[in-house]
């Protein structure tokens, strides 16, 4: 394989591979991090993160079209989809909290798809881009290429990862969410209404999302059809760092980044979803096999 | 009658109109062909998703690998496959003749259906230990890295996808000929699966979706019979598939063609036993087991009468005729020793421990739920376990049948070290467990409870896809029987209140055929009345059938009319054993049940 010569010949590229890796990494965690969220507190396993995602990338191509400086899509594209985000679970997700997870696969997936068309009907299905009009670093004496945009897009991923954080920790509705995470009968017994909760979380991992998806249309691309990797990676990290892991999110996205970067390069970047997709498979069948291990009754 | 007048008239009339169609509604021909095949999606995806409880989103899989393979095969007969999917971009011509064509479409739909069951099988193995959401994402994942895959595969035409050839004109209308071929398979599918659903392998996967616990401690492999619904589901629609000739929607893989088939039991996919059932007492058709008590209390009576049916006729005032060849029958078969195993209540008689529990500990986080609990059950004997609420008993009998691990300390079942073994294993070995909230598959009817319930610990995998044999039905009639349950034999079990699912639970323990069982208050929700009569029965199973019996029990005037040798556990540790006036009288025991210090 020529592909793998190149990086045992010029090493530095396996330098390039990383960095470009790490910095995804960290947009993929923040997603990954709505999806434990939302997973963690209302038992839901939202299949329509990735088209939040791509909500705010479009946010992000909206500006940039009216002539806005998409930076400042990042905060509108987060107040943008928390709005959409609340307006989802009072028109759909607060009928199946609570219900069969099967249920909340199925109307989550139902809803990416509706996303997904509309944005199709609205923007076409071309691959767009946000341009920044950043720069380019050459470090290395121009080996290795970092775009401007993505190092700011990962300083921003970390920022707002860590606001969240905080508002959990610290806020009163941060406190409410992670009590009504840990028991929801009790949460409601002692005071909390625990559809507010619901509804609050779900408008905050949209934002969230929203955010993140902005950070992508600036330092990537972003079309109506790219929300499902998304999801799976969000999923496939959650999976791999364990609910309520924030570090181990963190560790996970960026692993998960850079293991994509080489398989697009050593594969062909025409089957870098396929490994994803097939990476997806390959960490539920690695979970089972540990789980039945163990003399158990499986859930 | 008119049910059956009904259901010819209905299949005549659906027969008539696919046999009729391409002449009757010419211009639809396309679309009544792809009728056909989403009934056989429905199908394939009911088979797992509805029947089996595993949902899936990743059919396309399947199809894809039924559809390529036989693409391929038709195209690769005559060129090479490479040459023909990167010219057709160029819009070359592509003739073929009819016998090419046809041996292409004949060789190229069994060999898309084995593919596809290979594909299955292979995938089947890995995945089908998953459950719930975590199949479901897995099978997403499956379905679109194949898509994926393919779109990037420049052999089998990549993103453009390939296009089967099209049939010459000497054989006629293609699309006629593939509408028929489609409902062909439409009809053979339909067959197929009303015959799968008749064998016990049906009723195998049905039971694992009402649940898979219970399916597991009665000894089922659970995962064994999944896996072949897996492979059927590969089966049918990939066969199919392979050739639908519309290339522009199926054929191209970087659609995300869900098989959006028809979803059921979206309220509970997995059908966790609703419980629908109501107070003990009160009135299904006129009170809780109408008549049953009676059954209890004249059962004697009955039985030397031979055997329940002729009790009935008795009832009836007809005289069981019997065969002069068959002695009376004392005894219903069912409650004849069936393996030779000697009886008796071995109260301080034979001291073979059949089961032997030492030092065994085990704690959940901080709470010893058993500390060093050491304790034996003769074979043949009935052995009682009392203690408070709390004190450890139910989480001895899921250690003893496998449901967690233990700490430390060994448990011994005939000479054989249990502690190890997973749920199913233990189960096959003879011992069982009834549950303390009762677990029945609750969708199912009574009589298929028992009957999926009976000891297939030999069968082998061919005997799954056999039709039920007689005789394990007229068994499972006369444990129903026996716990007083025949006359709701064709109720669905989850209809029954929650001391006739109890008792259900120990006729499908029964069934099974166990050299041990062990009980979860068999009497919690039982009417008094009926507990005198559950005593004997199990008194009965126990001196008849030579089971072994150790059972949880909380009422006294049970344990001292039932069991020989009693133990007693507090706070995790065993307070107390011996004879169950002993243990009655021991003020440590009083104590204990009462809270003194």
């Amino acid at each position: 394989m020529s592909s793998l010569d190149i990086l045992v010949q010029a090493p530095i590229f396996n330098l390039q591979l990383i960095i470009e890796g790490l910095l995804i990494g960290a947009i993929f965690a923040l997603a990954a991090y709505g999806l434990a969220l939302v997973w963690g507190v209302m038992n839901i396993i939202n299949v329509s993160q990735g088209e939040l995602v791509m909500l705010g990338g479009f946010v992000a191509v909206y500006f940039h079209g009216a002539g806005i400086h998409p930076i400042y899509a990042v905060p509108a594209a987060a107040v943008f989809l928390y709005i959409v985000g609340y307006l989802l679970y009072r028109l759909v997700v607060f009928r199946i909290v609570g219900r069969d997870m099967f249920i909340s696969l199925l109307a989550t997936f139902g809803l990416s798809i509706i996303l997904q068309q509309l944005m199709n009907q609205a923007f076409g299905s071309d691959v767009r881009t946000a341009d920044a009009g950043m720069g380019t670093q050459y470090l290395f004496g121009s080996q290795i290429t970092v775009g401007e945009i993505k190092v700011v897009a990962f300083a921003l991923a970390i920022v707002v990862g860590a606001i969240l954080a905080w508002f959990l920790k610290r806020s009163r509705l941060g406190q409410a969410i992670r009590a009504t995470a840990q028991d929801a009968r009790a949460a409601r017994v002692l005071g909390i209404d625990i559809h507010r909760v619901y509804a609050q979380t779900f408008a905050l991992n949209a934002a969230l999302c929203g955010a993140a998806g902005a950070l992508v249309a600036m330092a990537y691309t972003v079309h109506p059809y790219f929300g499902l990797p998304y999801t799976v990676r969000s999923f496939m990290i959650v999976i791999i760092a364990g609910l309520g892991n924030l570090p181990g999110v963190i560790i996970a996205g960026m692993l998960l980044g850079i293991a994509e970067l080489y398989a697009g390069f050593i594969l062909g970047t025409q089957f870098q979803l396929a490994f994803v997709f097939g990476l997806l498979v390959v960490v539920l069948v690695w979970r089972s096999q540990r789980l039945a291990r163990k003399r158990q009754f499986l859930e | 009658m008119n049910a059956i007048a009904g259901r010819v008239v209905l299949y005549g009339a659906i027969l008539l109109f696919g046999i009729a169609g391409p002449y009757v509604f010419p211009a639809y021909t396309q679309q009544m062909a792809s009728l056909w095949l989403f009934i056989v999606f429905a199908l394939s995806w009911d088979v797992c998703g509805g029947q089996m409880g595993y949902n899936s989103f990743g059919n396309v899989f399947f199809l894809g690998l039924g559809m390529y393979t036989c693409a391929v095969t038709q195209v690769g007969l005559v060129y090479e496959v490479s040459e023909y999917t990167s010219a057709r971009g160029g819009s070359a011509e592509f003739a073929f003749t009819s016998g090419e064509w046809l041996t292409g479409l004949l060789l190229g739909l069994p060999l898309g259906a084995v593919v596809a069951v290979l594909g299955a099988v292979v995938f089947g193995m890995f995945i089908l230990a998953m459950r719930g959401h975590y199949f479901a994402i897995c099978t997403l994942g499956l379905g679109i890295a194949a898509g994926e895959l393919a779109a990037g595969w420049d052999w089998i035409g990549a993103g453009s996808g390939m296009t089967t050839p099209m049939s010459p004109s000497a054989l006629g209308d293609t699309n006629v000929l593939l509408y028929y071929l489609a409902f062909v398979l439409a009809v053979i599918a339909f067959v197929f699966f009303r015959w799968l659903y008749s064998t016990r392998f049906g009723l195998a996967i049905n039971a694992i979706r009402d649940g898979e616990e219970k399916a597991e401690a009665m000894g089922l492999r659970t995962t064994r019979d999944q896996g072949h619904g897996l492979g059927d589901r590969g089966r049918v629609p990939r066969r199919c598939r392979g050739h639908l000739r519309q290339p522009q929607d199926l054929h191209r893989p970087d659609r995300r063609g869900f098989l959006r088939c028809n979803v059921r039991r979206l309220d509970d996919p997995h059908g966790h036993p609703r419980r629908q059932g109501h107070a003990v007492g009160a009135g299904d058709r006129g009170g809780d087991l109408p008549g049953d008590e009676g059954a209890v209390l004249d059962l004697p009576a009955r039985l030397a009468a031979g055997g329940p049916r002729a009790a009935d006729r008795a009832d009836r005032g007809v005289l069981p005729d019997r065969d002069p060849r068959v002695p009376a029958r004392a005894l219903p078969p069912a409650l004849r020793p069936r393996r030779g195993r000697g009886g008796g209540r071995g109260r301080g008689g034979e001291m073979s421990a059949m089961l032997e529990v030492s030092g065994v500990t085990k704690a959940f986080g901080g709470v010893v739920a058993n500390d060093d609990i050491s304790l034996q059950v003769a074979q043949g004997s009935i052995v009682g376990l009392i203690g408070p609420n709390g004190s450890g008993k139910t989480t001895l009998f899921s250690s003893i049948v496998g449901y967690h691990p233990v700490d430390s300390g060994s448990i011994r079942f005939e000479g054989e070290e249990l502690s190890r073994l997973r749920v199913p294993e233990v189960a096959r070995r003879g011992l069982l467990r009834t549950f303390q909230q009762t677990r029945i598959y609750g969708e199912m009817t009574c009589t298929e409870n028992m009957v999926i319930s009976a000891d297939l610990r030999k069968a082998g995998v061919l005997e799954l896809f056999r039709a039920q044999p007689r005789d394990v039905e007229q068994r499972a009639g006369e444990l129903l029987e026996f716990v007083g349950l025949y006359e709701k034999r064709r109720e669905r079990a989850g209809s029954l209140s929650f001391g006739q699912q109890k008792l259900l639970e120990l006729a499908m323990a029964l069934m099974n055929d166990p050299r041990m069982l062990m009980l979860d208050e068999p009497t919690a929700g039982i009417n008094p009345t009926l507990i005198n009569g559950l005593i004997d029965r199990l008194t009965r199973a126990n001196t008849e059938l030579g089971v072994t019996l150790f059972v949880i029990e909380h009422n006294m005037r049970v344990i001292m009319n039932l069991v020989g040798h009693v133990y007693c556990l507090a706070h995790g540790q065993l307070l107390a054993d011996g004879r169950p006036d002993e243990v009655k009288n021991d003020p440590r025991v009083l104590d204990a049940y009462l809270g003194a210090t």
